[in-house]
């Protein structure tokens, strides 16, 4: 039988309802197998694992020496990356929670996008930080002899409620494809019938079964969007609460927030641009989608703008003694190529396009996105490293390469390495896994056709 | 005429040679034959007669081997604090014919955790003793009132000694969050034992 059932229960009357869901769905939307394309791409993420994970070998055995952290500039990559990661986590509680409590409709084809994109991102925010220990076999300490007064000891309790809830908010609305996957995907490979079965739960369509994953996924909706905020606001002290210049603010919450779910918003509009071409899913993620993720990421870049506004404007209308310095190497100095592009391409020339509607057709907009997020990748390495190299105390009788940070090849490689990663796990989801719920978009058509 | 001034110019002469003679002489006669001391010693001790008092005696072997006072030794005493020491002799205290030296100790100087003091006398260079150094310690301070910081509940404080105000609203937000999730969880059970007894639709 190549037709399945889904059942609903109407907010408004609470009558359970039945839906047959449509067989152009399953044919769209069920997992494919990858193409040869697909394949060189997974070969390729490979191999960069593999370079980062022989390059984190190096590391593991001759120390952090093998960067270029000394006692200065004692963050580099890895945290601007760590920093990165959690931000573009954040777009996870945007799509599934935010837009999810206002009844935005058009989100529905892009949620398990955002929720694999923020699972695989936190993931590697994760790892990045074990990466950047100097004894990473003292891990276990911080469970052990952690003090709660720490920020860190705030981030990784956030970070680990965080992920706990992204996989759920992942995991409760699978269930339902889970169940189509079991009961369609019979010639599948043994172990992935069996995965489908074990962790469908006994999915049966059961009006009471709907009834928790609907309920679950509003609890977990409410939950983690206090939690998203506070997972990047936690991570934004972890700056803050130092007293250096740069990071000495108390605007850096908000600011991080803000900028958090602008690159995040731009790697789900990137990411949808090419699942949707390699998939060949025009049908679902229309035209329509990319223009309200566009008309959404100029508001989210126009905030942020006016948190970077804040955060540089006031000081260098100041201009402290050491803060200056700091600034001027911004502005003026060593870093203000990439202090210019990261403002002017990264964000300014973004709003500016994507205010006009030809802006946001895909392909412009795709382009865009990208542009975003490496830009939002830099301006986390434009947070961290040129505050380390501004202290208070001038630098003396150190050795000329302390007064400057570039990243070795084992840094860039292990940094590639996880951003390979994220990837890896996108693709490994996509090529298991629905990209799209069926039983949502079978609802929305149901409720479309009415 | 040429002679008489050449007479009292060699009076002058004499009488001149003769005066500093004399002085010279006197001053060997007035000074004590210096006695060359050897193994000195600089002691501490403490007396309560009439106050408190630190004295701090040098000795010495004459040639003889007798032990005998030094005199005219300059001599330093100090309290010893956390960092660095507090001298209390005031300037170039000098060894009397005894070989001691007295002080008073200052009012309410504040001791440690059992009232004690910690005493350092030195001597420095001296041309007769040498460097010497004796150090002593009695329960004559102040009662002091140390307030270890480090035992106050305090953001900077060990992790058994954090605010409680914080312990209390991390606790009661990590258990509110987790206890939602744990309940999450036993529904998706709950979704599974559902899935095994109901009849599909």
């Amino acid at each position: 039988m190549n037709t399945a059932t889904i059942t609903s229960i109407n907010e408004e009357t609470g009558a359970v309802e039945r839906h047959k869901i449509p067989q152009v769905l399953l044919d769209d939307l069920l997992p494919k197998r990858l193409t040869t394309s697909g394949k060189l791409w997974m070969y390729f993420l490979l191999t960069v694992m593999a370079i980062g994970a022989y390059a984190y070998f190096t590391q593991l055995k001759n120390g952090l020496v093998v960067t270029d952290m000394r006692d200065y500039a004692s963050w580099g990559i890895y945290i601007s990356n760590f920093v990165f990661f959690v931000a573009i986590s954040l777009v996870g509680s945007l799509i599934s929670a935010v837009l999810k409590l206002t009844d935005v409709k058009w989100r529905t084809p892009l949620v398990r996008i955002s929720e694999i994109i923020a699972v695989a991102s936190i993931t590697f925010a994760a790892l990045i930080i074990i990466v950047d220990m100097g004894r990473p076999d003292r891990f276990w300490h911080l469970f052990v002899y952690g003090r709660i007064q720490s920020p860190i000891m705030w981030d990784v309790i956030v970070i680990t409620t965080y992920f706990t809830i992204s996989i759920l908010l992942l995991y409760i609305p699978l269930l339902p494809d889970l169940a189509i996957c079991r009961d369609k995907l019979t010639g599948a490979a043994k172990w992935k019938r069996w995965c489908y079965k074990f962790f469908a739960l006994n999915w049966k369509n059961t009006p009471r079964q709907y009834k928790i994953v609907n309920d679950s996924i509003k609890v977990l909706a409410v939950l983690i969007i206090p939690l998203a905020l506070s997972i990047h606001t936690v991570t934004s002290w972890l700056f803050a609460t130092t007293f250096r210049v740069g990071w000495d603010s108390s605007n850096f919450g908000p600011y991080f927030v803000a900028g958090a779910f602008m690159a995040g918003a731009a790697a789900v509009t990137a990411i949808m641009y090419v699942v949707r071409e390699h998939y060949n899913l025009q049908k679902y993620i229309t035209d329509k989608h990319f223009d309200h993720m566009g008309k959404l990421l100029v508001l989210l870049s126009l905030i942020y703008l006016y948190f970077n506004v804040n955060e540089y404007l006031v000081p260098g209308y100041k201009m402290k003694e050491v803060e200056g310095d700091q600034l001027k190497s911004l502005f003026t100095g060593n870093y203000a190529p990439m202090f210019w592009s990261v403002q002017i391409l990264g964000l300014a020339i973004p709003v500016i396009i994507l205010l006009f509607k030809k802006g946001r057709r895909p392909i412009p907009i795709f382009i865009i996105s990208i542009v975003v997020v490496i830009g939002a990748w830099f301006k986390r390495l434009l947070i961290v490293t040129p505050t380390l190299l501004h202290p208070f105390i001038p630098m003396q009788n150190v050795p000329e390469s302390w007064h400057h940070y570039v990243p070795t090849w084992q840094e860039w490689a292990i940094t590639s390495a996880s951003l390979a990663g994220v990837f890896f796990i996108i693709q490994i989801f996509i090529r298991l896994f629905p990209v799209i719920s069926i039983w949502e978009m079978a609802e929305e058509t149901e409720t479309e056709a009415k | 005429m040429k002679n008489k001034l050449k007479y009292i110019f060699i009076v002058l002469i004499g009488i001149t040679a003769f005066g500093f003679q004399k002085i010279y002489a006197d001053g060997d006669t007035k000074t004590a034959p210096e006695i060359k001391v050897t193994d000195a010693t600089l002691k501490l001790s403490f007396d309560t007669t009439g106050g408190k008092h630190i004295i701090a005696t040098v000795n010495a072997k004459d040639p003889s081997g007798a032990v005998v006072p030094v005199k005219d030794v300059t001599i330093a005493v100090f309290i010893k604090k956390s960092f660095g020491m507090l001298p209390v002799t005031g300037d170039n205290m000098v060894t009397d014919e005894t070989g001691t030296v007295t002080v008073n100790l200052p009012k309410n100087m504040p001791g440690d955790k059992d009232n004690m003091i910690n005493f350092s006398s030195k001597v420095d260079g001296d041309p007769k003793v040498g460097d010497l150094e004796a150090t002593g310690n009695i329960n004559w301070g102040t009662p002091a009132k140390i307030e270890n910081n480090l035992n106050k509940r305090a953001l900077w404080a060990a992790r058994a000694n954090a605010p409680i105000s914080l312990v209390i609203a991390a606790n009661l937000i990590i258990t509110l969050v987790w206890g939602t999730i744990i309940y999450i969880l036993f529904k998706l059970i709950t979704i599974n034992r559902l899935g095994k007894n109901e009849n599909t639709i």
